[in-house]
């Protein structure tokens, strides 16, 4: 056992040190990024962790390919399996032979590079153990890789794209880690699970490589339906919408915007292409429509002049993933001039520095100040928009702030509205004056500098709407527009008009023309078309009807892919040919492959007139001609003596 | 006097039966006589790369016949036997090796008398040279 | 103790629907040497390979020391040398190395065997396995088996790509060592000549069937070739299986016969009772016995009649 170890650890030699290589390469260069202060580059980071993500799984599949296939390749098999050991040590001599590479060349720097992260005064920012967790799925996912590539070197393929196909469920498992998974522990979990299972599957192909048993075939057959079933899904991803084509918008039509003239007056104007075709005034009387007339027109959806806001996506509210740490956020900045790295911790709710120079821990701050040993008050709450440490301001739950990171020093501009709907934009004005527009649950505010402007009671169902705000230059006043309503204010902030917008009639939210593609369901896997329809139900009835026509269509392919894999799979075992004709007809006709990948067992060809048959004394039933070795005439030369004792065969 | 054999495989004549042959030739041509030991078989199939049960066959046949015997612990020896091929055999076998003497006489333009004058000097030789260590011993 | 330390029960193994061995049986009694014949593709080395349980049987079963191949144990495994075709060993090795390899694998391994069988192939301990020369790596091989000392070797094709001179060492191995341990050896070959110096017996397959499985003697005993001379036209044979090869020349004819067991030496099988041809029988080697054994059926001309048009 040992005397193998030591073959493979050497026979593997030159792979492992081109992937220690690799490995520290990729390490070396985000450490020299990390030691010139870039610290943004977390061991989370996903550019970062490509290192472990792609360089982790590639030498696993490549690891575990070479340590069967070049046996089977060269010959050395033969040798190899007449060890005196049971196949299953042999088995388990590579497999630690691999776990002690993989350590040596993948965990183990890894592990190093984090514990270097973690020691304070090597990067300006906070360790925590989460942060470890990415680069942990990541090591783990690569597991199954290993397996993957010990049957694909065993695989003794008919066609070598199935050797292919063995490594598609590693690679969902390593999507799904890495993007689906929603904590860490379902990450690990899935990693975990289908390690096992190829494990299984590995070492039932290896200890019997050339004997198939049933139960091996049958993982085999899972694990290239698995990938079949991806790769057909993954088509008709990339295929055009499966069942129906929404018809592009017709080109011709025309769209209804609303503009405010340098005169704040409402314009309705008529849009084609972009372009303005006609602007009407409120009355419905036509403007003069001259090119040179567009000038004066301010959008309203996205002023020119003004800053808008649109219901914005807070911090933290992204879909949670174990990936987004979020315990620690640093706050974006740009230039290399600073003093401090900012990070925002969700714990204490405190705003924590980093010395830049010096890499420790530097101070903390809360809305009460700067506190250089990081007690205090935290805010209640994560900052509500994304926050830059260049920007001047913080605004959270407990209100706007202007900051000076340098200093470092805080002081409240404003306290604003009730939480939760909290939305700010930024205007920076001509005169180099901030302008701050805070929306609430109840008001809508605008601070012009620290100065507050106009306080606009809002109605909350409106929350939803975008607001706009914009200089008129003409009468040197502003407007606010918000939930079809328009607010004039003067520069010293007294409103002067109110008015109402008229609610735009969109001509373009008719019903769309959806167009079913007749012939989809002969080409989409069954179980999408089905999907589709479970999905969409409770459409307009027509399409439903539509609907209807396809999943019966998609119902007979079914049955036709089934039954013609049925008839295909004539020598297979009973139970995997039914397995394999239900699963081809949920995808389709790709499925009619599968009888071709699977090596079937049953029956011999009767070398006479190639019927097929049981290898039994019987003579054949096609042609009734006995199989050689059970035909044996006078002209045989045998002696009774050198033939085996009949009661032990 | 030391047992050559020669072995031919690949020929008409099976191994045990050139083994069989060549000792028997041995013996009449002198070579050895009543009482030399002969090797072992294992020893000889060593020597000759042969199956040890190859040369335990010819043996065996020898033994038969008493040209050889066999004494417990000491191992194999020639015995005093005479080769006794029945009539019809060694009809047979001298009729082929006289056709083929004859072929090459013919081949070389002798006649019958210088091929029998021949056969009869080689005759007195071979008798010359079986009794010649006789009474030197 | 079973007296048949190699034996198979009608194996038969398919590749994707197709016969390569077809109900095998036979059994290679302990100490003996046993030859596999058999034309490329014959199912020879299928037939190693199930017996050592590298390949699972499609039906009957393959025994070796007792035990059934596709389970051996690890104990029985190590008393059976193998030389698997082609001499699998690892390339990279220094003949050291692999020995070295081996013999941690063995606890009986012994070491000066393995010497004077690398010493009589003249082997350099620090060279590389895949440098070697065919014989030079079919030396090395046969080192590290016979230091194991097996109860049964099994050599697939071990005289492969041999110089004389290797093949000779092979041979004389071989020998020593089937008489020293009185181990069992089964090996496949196409050097019929060397087969009949160092085999007991032989087992030979066509187009995946058995067909002979007996000693050496009675093989050439049973295979017979006969000569029939005639003048203008030849003589017309009865439609028999066991005339195996016909060869007709201008004016002879001869005719290979497996005569049927209980024929005496001598006597003219009943199949070639010609009452109008001399039938004159004629020496035959092994070698030719078993070409013709194992060549087409039926009658082979060289003479092509051409139509003087």
């Amino acid at each position: 056992m040992r005397a193998l170890i030591a073959k493979e650890l050497r026979e593997q030699r030159w792979l492992f040190l081109a992937c220690l290589f690799t490995i520290s390469l990729g390490y070396a260069r985000s450490l020299y990024d990390l030691n010139a202060g870039q610290a943004w580059l977390h061991v989370f980071r996903r550019s970062f962790l490509m290192v472990t993500t792609i360089g982790g799984a590639g030498f696993m599949v490549v690891l575990g390919f070479r340590q069967t296939f070049d046996e089977v390749r060269r010959g050395s098999w033969n040798f190899l399996v007449h060890r005196p050991l049971a196949l299953t040590h042999i088995f388990a001599a590579k497999v630690f032979a691999a776990a002690v590479l993989f350590s040596a060349a993948v965990l183990l720097p890894t592990v190093l590079l984090v514990a270097w992260y973690a020691v304070p005064g090597h990067v300006a920012g906070p360790f925590s153990w989460p942060m470890v967790g990415p680069a942990v799925v990541d090591l783990f996912a690569a597991l199954p890789y290993y397996f993957a590539g010990v049957v694909m070197g065993l695989w003794q393929a008919r066609y070598t794209v199935s050797r292919g196909a063995l490594i598609v469920a590693p690679l969902l498992n390593s999507v799904f880690a890495h993007s689906v998974a929603p904590s860490l522990s379902a990450a690990l979990v899935s990693s975990l699970l289908l390690t096992l299972a190829y494990a299984w599957l590995a070492r039932g192909v290896f200890i019997q490589h050339a004997p198939r048993s049933t139960l091996v075939q049958s993982a085999l057959a899972g694990t290239l339906a698995t990938a079949l079933a991806a790769m057909h899904l993954l088509a008709t991803a990339m295929a055009p919408p499966p069942a129906y084509d929404q018809d592009a918008e017709p080109a011709e039509r025309e769209k209804e915007q609303w503009f405010i003239s340098r005169e704040g007056d409402v314009r309705r104007a008529i849009v084609r292409h972009g372009t303005v075709q006609r602007v009407y005034r409120e009355d419905g009387q036509l403007v003069e429509s001259d090119l040179d007339g567009m000038a004066w027109v301010h959008d309203l959806e996205a002023p020119s002049a003004g800053i808008g806001i649109s219901p914005s996506r807070n911090f933290g509210s992204d879909r949670p993933s174990y990936r987004h740490v979020l315990r620690h956020r640093r706050l974006a900045r740009e230039g290399d001039d600073y003093r401090y790295e900012w990070y925002f911790d969700r714990d204490s709710g405190r705003l924590l520095a980093f010395d830049a120079r010096s890499r420790r821990r530097a101070g903390s701050m809360g809305p009460d100040g700067w506190s250089p040993d990081g007690s205090g008050a935290g805010f209640s709450g994560p900052p509500l928009t994304d926050a830059r440490s260049t920007d001047p301001w913080w605004l959270t739950r407990d209100g706007l702030f202007r900051i000076d990171w340098e200093g470092p020093g805080i002081s409240r501009i404003a306290l604003v509205g009730s939480p939760p709907y909290l939305d700010h934009a930024l205007m920076i004005g001509d005169d180099g004056v901030q302008w701050h527009l805070v929306r609430s649950a109840t008001h809508v505010d605008l601070f012009v500098g620290a100065t507050p402007r106009v306080a606009l009671p809002v109605d909350e169902a409106a929350r939803g709407e975008s607001i706009a705000v914009g200089r008129i230059e003409a009468e040197n006043a502003y407007f606010i527009e918000y939930a079809h309503e328009l607010v004039l204010f003067d520069a010293g902030g007294r409103v002067v008009r109110r008015r109402p917008l008229p609610t735009a009639d969109v001509p373009n939210r008719a019903e769309p023309h959806v167009r079913p593609k007749t012939n989809a369901a002969l080409f989409v896997p069954p179980i999408a078309v089905w999907a589709t329809m479970f999905h969409e139900r409770g459409h307009t009835t027509w399409r439903r009807r539509w609907q209807t026509r396809d999943g019966l269509l998609a119902l007979a392919m079914a049955l036709a892919v089934a039954l013609a894999t049925l008839i295909q799979s004539r020598r297979h075992e009973r139970g995997l040919r039914v397995a394999m004709a239900l699963f081809a007809g949920v995808i389709g006709p790709l499925g009619l492959v599968l009888p071709r990948l699977l090596p079937s067992s049953r029956g011999v060809a009767c070398p006479h007139c190639s019927a097929r048959r049981e290898p039994t004394p019987q003579p054949c039933p096609q042609c009734g001609k006995l199989l050689p070795g059970h035909d044996r005439d006078e002209t045989a030369v045998v002696e009774p003596e050198f033939l085996p004792d009949p009661s032990l065969g | 006097m030391a047992l050559r054999v020669d072995i031919v495989a690949g020929s008409t004549t099976p191994i045990y039966r050139q083994v069989v042959d060549q000792i028997r030739l041995a013996v009449v041509t002198g070579d050895l006589e009543p009482g030399d030991p002969l090797p072992s078989v294992r020893a000889l199939a060593a020597q000759l790369v042969v199956n040890p049960n190859t040369i335990a066959k010819a043996y065996g046949e020898l033994s038969r016949s008493g040209e050889i015997v066999s004494q417990r612990g000491r191992g194999m020896f020639i015995g005093h036997a005479a080769p006794t091929p029945d009539a019809s055999e060694r009809r047979t076998r001298l009729a082929s090796e006289a056709e083929r003497l004859i072929q090459q006489a013919l081949l070389l333009g002798a006649s019958q008398a210088e091929v029998l004058a021949l056969i009869r000097e080689t005759w007195a030789g071979l008798e010359e040279a079986k009794k010649g260590p006789d009474d030197e011993s | 103790m079973n007296d048949t330390p190699i034996s198979a029960h009608g194996l038969t193994r398919a590749f994707y629907g197709h016969l390569a061995v077809s109900n095998v049986s036979f059994a290679v009694p302990r100490g003996q040497v046993f030859a596999l014949l058999g034309r490329n593709g014959a199912g020879k080395t299928t037939t190693l390979r199930m017996l050592l349980g590298l390949l699972e049987p499609t039906a009957g079963e393959a025994r070796l020391l007792g035990q059934t191949s596709r389970d051996l144990s690890p104990e029985t495994r190590a008393r059976i040398g193998f030389m698997a075709e082609g001499c699998a060993l690892y390339d990279w090795m220094r003949v050291k190395e692999c020995i070295a390899f081996q013999r941690a694998f063995y606890p009986r391994f012994d070491d000066e065997t393995c010497r004077a069988v690398v010493d009589a192939f003249r082997l350099n301990e620090r060279q590389r396995v895949g440098e070697l020369s065919h014989g030079q790596r079919a030396g090395l091989n046969l080192a590290v088996v016979l230091a194991t000392e097996p109860e049964v070797l099994i050599l697939d094709d071990p005289a492969m790509g041999l110089d004389p001179v290797a093949r000779r060492l092979l041979l004389e191995a071989m020998v020593h060592f089937s008489q020293r341990d009185h181990t069992t050896i089964l090996y496949s070959t196409h050097l019929l000549a060397d087969v009949e110096r160092v085999a007991d017996g032989i087992i030979l397959l066509e187009r995946g069937a058995l067909r002979a499985c007996c000693t050496v003697d009675t093989f050439r005993q049973r295979v017979r070739r006969y000569a029939i001379p005639f003048e203008g036209e030849p003589p017309s044979l009865p439609d028999e299986a066991t005339i195996i090869a016909k060869k007709r020349f201008e004016q002879e004819m001869l005719v290979t016969v497996v005569t049927p067991a209980a024929t005496p030496e001598g006597e003219l099988p009943s199949v070639l009772a010609l009452p109008d041809h001399e039938v004159e029988p004629l020496p035959i080697s092994f070698e030719d016995a078993a070409i013709a054994y194992l060549g087409h059926r039926g009658e082979v001309r060289f003479v092509v009649e051409r139509n003087d048009a």
